[in-house]
């Protein structure tokens, strides 16, 4: 499974490289896909709608929990008493006009022993470091679990269309993945789950061709 | 300008409405088409602003999750505005995006730089470049390019109504100022007819008929008003101009009347005086005969029987004779009188120089003897008269100046004054006034009229040499059948001076 996701980085960097060399000169470096995922963390606080109150202080602060690895780096830095996005789309400290508070699990005892109410819970595609023998699949379960019937976007990450539908389906409600023909990063939406959740994700995100919606 | 100020006020009146009219139609469909042209360009860049807002706005989700497809499908939805040719879509970093281009628009040029908001018409088209925000983050751009056509075919369309319109509008405003200049111009060409009749041909009856109640109306009302007083004038001047004929033929025929009544007083006159001079004529003439008969037997006793009368016998014969010979001077005069007063004039050019000298010579001894000295201070003129009666009248004035004096240095001045010289008695304005002046013994006012009756004399009989006193009566009656006058002036002790005038004609 790593090594399969690090072949997929090492195709879609250079694959990007390679097409680089035939694009505009002034565009600029092809982008990192946590920088991107970054800024759509933003983005995605614009495109769905939360109930009134999902939990206690959700008006205060947008509550990023990250299941696993936090991947995202320098692209989410620590700021101040929350936390700021540094994505190449967008540079900002709140989504939604709240501070941005990044909660991390690095493994799923943690995440189930102090889970905390969140409004995206990203679920990596790896393991912490110094957590082993952690799967992706046991990180999944133990969201859907622990977020049973509360309006919390979960946010996966597959390795493929196949696999990103097949935890679309078991409750993930939006999840990534590496479009290697076309060297993008596209998603499927649950958007039948979302509604059950009172979640409303509106249609610009799920017109979008990028989007496959469930 | 000329030919414009001699049009009909009619046209005047037309034209100028018609020329207002047309300016100010003109103005203002210009105007109107202006800003309607101008106010259907904001509202198009209004338009296609608020378009391209929509476009933007739907463009931020495939720009922010890099969906070209999306992107290209949400501009695709331009094509329900058939005036958008092209559109483009740029990232935050200015690349293209994605683009929409209208089927049979070729051209992919972006004409505005990226930068701020900006719009602007060249040519046909027009140009939008927004930016694309959220929550105040710049997540693109689009550029927006619009046809005009439409546009230009909506403001050809609009001249072409506009211009439509201003015909139709022309036409009325002809139409109607010819029917209000008639209202206006009526009464005024009435009134110039009318004065045509009045100073053409002098008919004052001519009148105007406005029942306008405005400054045409109280001109026309003048005007009649004018010609009554007019009529009313001409009424009274012909009944005046009546009656002052009447007046004049009345004074006419008694003037006539008296002319006739003198012309037969003067014909009577005349017959008197004429019998009055035959009679006198035939008188002395009958007279004289037995007082010559008198006198020859006062000679014959005188001579035959000189001897038997005694000295008493002999002065009372001389006394006969003596009285003889004045009754014959008398009778002589007054025969001369009658003759001077029946005998034709020969009038003749006559240089008085000559007359004076004939009578100076005449008298040549008298003028010695008493010393006298004749002054004729200029050259006399050439008169048309009697040259022989003009030395009686210069004759008698001259032997009465010499007789009647008593100066030890006597002297007479023979002379003339023309018009303008003489005093207040110049009779002729147009001829001479002669005088005979003396330093003599003047005549007393009393005496200044009667001097002129025949036989009278002022002075005893034998006093300063005699005569029979009808000397001035000669005079007098030669100058009067000249048709002229006599007239003196004296003071007494100190001269008199004769004038006389001749009317009978001036030759030099």
């Amino acid at each position: 499974m790593r090594r399969s996701l690090s072949l997929l980085c090492v195709l879609i960097t250079c694959g990007l490289l390679i097409d680089a060399r035939t694009l505009d000169a002034q565009q600029p470096a092809p982008q990192n896909e946590y920088d991107i995922k970054a800024g759509w963390f933003y983005f995605l606080g614009g495109l769905i709608q939360w109930p009134k109150e999902p939990f206690k202080g959700a008006d205060k602060d947008f509550v990023i929990g990250v299941l696993g690895n936090n991947p995202f780096g320098a692209y989410i830095r620590p700021d101040g008493n929350g936390a700021s996005i540094h994505s190449t789309r967008i540079t900002t400290d709140t989504i939604q006009r709240k501070s941005i508070k990044v909660i991390q699990y690095s493994s799923v005892a943690e995440f189930q022993n102090s889970y905390s109410p969140c409004h995206i819970l990203f679920i990596s595609r790896s393991s912490a470091p110094g957590v082993i023998g952690e799967t992706v699949q046991a990180r999944v379960e133990a969201a859907l679990q622990k977020t049973r019937g509360q309006p919390v976007v979960l946010v996966g990450e597959a390795e493929n269309e196949a696999e990103s539908l097949a935890y679309a389906k078991s409750g993930i409600i939006i999840c990534y993945w590496n479009d290697l023909q076309e060297k993008r990063v596209k998603m499927v939406v649950n958007d039948t789950l979302a509604k059950r959740g009172q979640l409303k994700v509106l249609s610009p995100l799920l017109r979008l061709r990028i989007v496959t919606v469930l | 300008m000329r030919p414009l100020r001699d049009l009909s006020i009619r046209v005047k009146l037309t034209g100028s409405l018609v020329a207002v009219v047309s300016i100010v139609l003109l103005l203002s469909t210009v105007a109107g088409l202006i800003e309607q042209h101008r106010s259907a360009k904001t509202a198009m860049m209004n338009q296609f602003s608020v378009l391209a807002d929509a476009l933007g706005d739907a463009s931020i989700t495939p720009l922010v999750f890099d969906d070209v497809d999306t992107g290209a499908e949400v501009l695709a939805s331009a094509r329900l505005e058939p005036n958008i040719l092209f559109v483009q879509t740029f990232d935050a970093n200015g690349n293209r995006f994605a683009s929409y281009q209208a089927p049979d628009f070729a051209s992919q040029e972006v004409v505005l730089p990226p930068g701020e908001d900006q719009f602007f018409f060249e040519g046909e088209f027009l140009h939008v470049s927004k930016s694309i925000d959220q929550d105040g983050a710049t997540m693109g751009r689009i550029y927006l390019r619009a046809s005009m056509k439409d546009l230009y075919a909506t403001t050809r369309h609009k001249i072409f109504l506009a211009t439509l319109s201003l015909l139709i509008c022309l036409f009325i405003a002809i139409l109607l100022g010819s029917l209000l200049q008639r209202e206006i111009a009526r009464p005024i060409l009435e009134l110039a007819a009318a004065t045509k009749k009045v100073s053409g041909e002098g008919d004052f009856s001519a009148r105007v008929h406005s029942n306008a109640g405005d400054e045409i109306g109280v001109l026309c009302d003048g005007f009649n008003t004018m010609l009554d007083q007019i009529q009313q004038r001409d009424r009274e001047l012909e009944k005046h101009r009546a009656h002052l004929e009447e007046l004049v033929r009345e004074r006419t025929s008694r003037l006539e009347a008296q002319t006739e009544e003198l012309t037969e007083s003067n014909a009577q006159l005349e017959r008197s005086n004429q019998e009055l001079d035959d009679f006198a004529y035939i008188v002395s003439h009958d007279l004289k005969e037995p007082l010559r008969g008198i006198s020859r037997y006062s000679s014959f006793i005188a001579e035959d029987y000189a001897g038997k009368l005694d000295e008493a016998g002999h002065e009372k014969l001389e006394t006969l004779q003596r009285l003889c010979l004045r009754q014959e001077n008398l009778i002589d005069s007054l025969l001369h009188y009658s003759r001077v007063g029946r005998a034709e004039l020969a009038i003749a050019p006559t240089d008085l120089n000559d007359v004076i000298e004939q009578v100076l010579d005449m008298m040549h001894i008298t003028l010695e003897e008493q010393g006298i000295e004749v002054r004729v201070p200029r050259h006399l003129p050439t008169v048309a008269c009697d040259s022989v009666r003009i030395v009686e009248v210069f004759r008698n004035l001259i032997t009465n100046a010499v007789k009647y004096n008593d100066k030890a240095e006597k002297w007479i001045e023979i002379g003339f004054q023309q018009h303008g010289e003489s005093g207040g008695n110049d009779l002729n304005p147009t001829g001479f006034v002669f005088y005979v002046r003396d330093n003599g013994i003047g005549i007393r006012e009393k005496h200044q009229e009667s001097v002129f009756r025949i036989f009278k004399r002022l002075h005893a009989r034998d006093k300063y040499g005699g005569g029979t006193g009808a000397g001035l009566t000669f005079v007098k009656k030669i100058v009067e059948r000249h048709g002229g006058k006599i007239w003196l002036e004296s003071t007494y002790g100190e001269g008199t001076t004769f004038y006389f005038t001749l009317e009978k004609g001036i030759v030099a």
